[in-house]
């Protein structure tokens, strides 16, 4: 049976680094899947630098890190200036987010049933922030 | 193989009328609908549901999708081929056809709220094809 666990992190401040940690069931065979979104949307996408963060997954009896990433800006078409376009449909192949996105998958990951804990930390990397908060969202696929 | 005459089509509205609000739908598939293939989320405004909304979608007692999954997993595109845009679910036997959805919006600067509708689509099957 496949369960998915969802850890919320919320940014309030720029530059901060935030300490995770997602404690797994007591009856997780395996996690099978990693995905990790935002709600964050800058309205002028700077194409050179759209990066927001730095996250690092580890676990804690290997002090191996597993999964670091780069947490980028999502395209900035998604906002609902993006989507009003659907009003006349746009060409297709510009890059614009609702008919040239694409699907969100979770990246395959194998982490054993002897696994309990999955630490980590994300580290705010923006310069401004547009609103006064945002959140990063970690999704881990389990098989119970 | 299903094909598209033998679905069982639904539609399940929620209206979402407070900003950060939580609005629960409970509804019941079709009575003939015995095993579910499948659901689809869409709105009247798809960015709102896009950038504000998560869902917790549970049959009976089998959790689908768990408290703040966030609405944008389970919407499409245009770019999506209409015959691929359900998200499937294997052959779930429906039960008593209980589905509840626990719907939230969350504030977002960069989406200013207006009331919207969330609208779950699910697809079934009364019966399994033997090929």
């Amino acid at each position: 049976m496949e369960k998915i666990l969802i850890h919320t992190i919320k940014v309030v401040r720029l530059g901060s680094k935030i300490q995770l940690q997602i404690p797994l069931p007591r009856n997780t065979k395996e996690v099978k899947g990693l995905l990790v979104t935002t709600s964050y949307f800058l309205k002028k996408l700077n194409k050179q630098n759209n990066e927001m963060g730095w996250l690092w997954l580890r676990i804690p009896e290997q002090r191996d890190v597993f999964f670091a990433e780069t947490i980028r800006q999502p395209y900035a078409g998604y906002d609902s200036t993006g989507f009003g376009k659907t009003a006349g449909l746009p060409s297709f192949a510009i890059g614009h987010p609702w008919v040239d996105a694409k699907k969100e998958e979770f990246l395959s990951v194998k982490i054993d049933r002897t696994v309990t804990l999955v630490e980590g930390y994300y580290e705010d990397r923006l310069t401004a922030m547009e609103g006064t908060q945002y959140y990063i969202n970690i999704y881990l696929k389990l098989e119970l | 193989m299903s094909y598209k005459h033998n679905l069982i089509k639904e539609r399940f509205d929620i209206q979402v009328t407070a900003s950060g609000g939580s609005f629960r739908g409970e509804f019941e598939l079709d009575k003939n609908a015995n095993f579910l293939l499948g659901i689809i989320l869409t709105s009247d405004r798809d960015d709102l549901l896009f950038l504000r909304g998560s869902q917790k979608i549970q049959l009976n007692d089998t959790e689908l999708f768990p408290e703040d999954f966030e609405s944008k997993l389970l919407m499409s595109g245009l770019n999506v081929a209409p015959d691929n845009r359900m998200i499937t679910l294997g052959e779930l036997p429906t039960g008593n056809g209980k589905l509840d959805v626990l719907f939230k919006d969350f504030e977002n600067p960069q989406s200013l709220f207006a009331p919207y509708r969330v609208t779950v689509y699910t697809f079934s099957v009364a019966e399994l094809s033997k090929s």
